[in-house]
């Protein structure tokens, strides 16, 4: 079924729309939360959480791509659940040694995390991003929003393991750049 | 940890560029000598056909060539134009690995469709784009008639040290000479920026570079995109192409490819 008429069917507040969205979406989002959880119990719930979450947010929000805005909720649901595993010392999954790497963009020091407006930030990373090729803008956000594994990412770009993080190293650093010049820091 | 907060703010990033990381790619890249070898079936006399196609369908926009994007097929990079081909291709049941033989030949039938469509190379005004589109023809109840397509242009990129010369680059899209270029605008405003022959003999005249070499070029400069220009080349007879004028630095960025261009604009 076509996105748009999925769309049309939240907006009818048809139920139908989530069937349709968990036929045509599920393994995608289980995707997301399963890199981000290492519980698949906690990925399914997640991923069952996103289609209430989407049925709340349709109406009045209008996606213009239903796959990365059902991703965007998964993620953000996996996130939080696993920051309170990690709480309960549970964690695991990608998201360690995903922030282990992005320590590399952002400053060591104490400027207080209060300044880094989340929203400046992902204006920044977003225009920073924009000025890279396709290929490096898939490699980072493969990395740092999928949080798929390097391994995982040099196979699906049929890349090698190396070039994958040498890329992802040198763009974290022109990321620390940008976010130090605008402040950000 | 700040590292978190720059995990989640990641969250806020622009839905199409989530969608275009889901993308896939297919191959090891070729060059452009590899791409042009593959569409050796030319058809004549597309340039009214695909006129017509502009006038009767495809993208929102009316023109057939609508956005970027890039795909690995047939062992070569291609841009992608028109709509979001994976899942188009998947829903079509298409195959994304279009092989020579496909050429100008019926491949299936298609749900939602008629039972015509086919792969053609597409033929530029000046006969040597390498380039291909698969080709729907709509038949389905209150679309009849209606054309549909997904196309591509085959281009030359490499890894990050790679470039092609911009006489390639223009040979991709056709362009033998300026009389070839229809435009050339802002790509948002659509303003047109400079005569056709200005600005072909001055990316022709100017070097070329792969991406690490740009950057070490121009890495003394702090802001090397302030200011940025999106240019919109487009061929008289409908394909368009998009470029980016970096006027701090001089250069322009053509797909994968850098030219040092100094004051353009």
């Amino acid at each position: 079924m076509e996105d748009s008429q999925i769309i049309a069917m939240y907006f009818d507040r048809d139920e139908g729309a989530i069937q349709a969205c968990r036929e045509k979406y599920e393994p995608y989002c289980m995707a997301i939360a399963q890199n981000i959880l290492t519980e698949q119990r906690d990925a399914e719930e997640c991923v069952n959480d996103t289609w209430l979450r989407s049925w709340n947010a349709m109406p009045p929000h209008r996606p213009a791509r239903l796959s990365a805005f059902l991703g965007k909720i998964t993620r953000n649901l996996a996130l939080n659940r696993w920051r309170s595993r990690q709480a309960a010392r549970r964690g695991g999954g990608e998201v360690p040694l995903a922030l282990a790497e992005l320590e590399e963009c952002v400053a060591g020091g104490e400027t207080p995390e209060e300044q880094m407006d989340a929203k400046a930030l992902a204006e920044a990373v977003t225009a920073y991003l924009r000025g890279q090729s396709a290929l490096k803008r898939m490699v980072f956000i493969r990395r740092y929003w999928y949080l798929n594994t390097v391994p995982v990412i040099a196979r699906q770009l049929a890349m090698s393991e190396g070039k994958v993080k040498s890329m992802l190293h040198r763009m974290r650093l022109e990321l620390r750049e940008k976010l130090g010049e605008e402040g950000l820091l | 940890m700040k590292s978190e907060k720059l995990l989640e703010a990641m969250n806020d990033l622009p839905e199409e560029l989530i969608a275009e990381a889901n993308t896939r790619r297919h191959h090891p890249v070729v060059r452009i000598a590899a791409v042009a070898a593959c569409f050796v079936v030319l058809l004549v006399g597309m340039y009214p056909f695909l006129r017509a196609m502009t006038e009767h369908g495809g993208s929102d926009d009316g023109c057939f060539v609508s956005d970027r994007d890039v795909l690995q097929l047939h062992g070569a990079l291609y841009e992608i134009v028109g709509t979001h081909y994976e899942t188009d291709l998947e829903r079509l049941h298409l195959p994304d690995a279009i092989t020579e033989e496909m050429i100008g030949q019926r491949v299936d039938t298609a749900p939602d469709y008629g039972d015509v469509y086919a792969y053609v190379p597409l033929e530029g005004r000046s006969g040597t784009a390498p380039a291909a589109l698969y080709l729907l023809h709509r038949t389905d109840e209150g679309h009849e008639g209606e054309w549909w397509y997904l196309a591509f242009t085959g281009f030359v990129a490499g890894d990050e040290s790679g470039y092609a010369e911009a006489e390639t680059m223009f040979q991709v899209y056709g362009i033998q000479s300026p009389a070839d270029i229809a435009a050339v605008r802002d790509r948002h405003s659509g303003e047109q920026l400079l005569s056709p022959e200005a600005f072909y003999d001055t990316l022709l005249a100017a070097p070329s570079f792969g991406w690490e070499d740009f950057h070490e070029q121009t890495s003394a400069v702090m802001n090397a995109s302030a200011g940025a220009v999106g240019i919109r080349l487009e061929t008289d007879w409908g394909l368009r192409t998009y470029m980016t004028y970096y006027p701090e630095t001089g250069f322009v960025k053509w797909l994968e490819s850098y030219y040092q261009v100094g004051k353009l604009l």
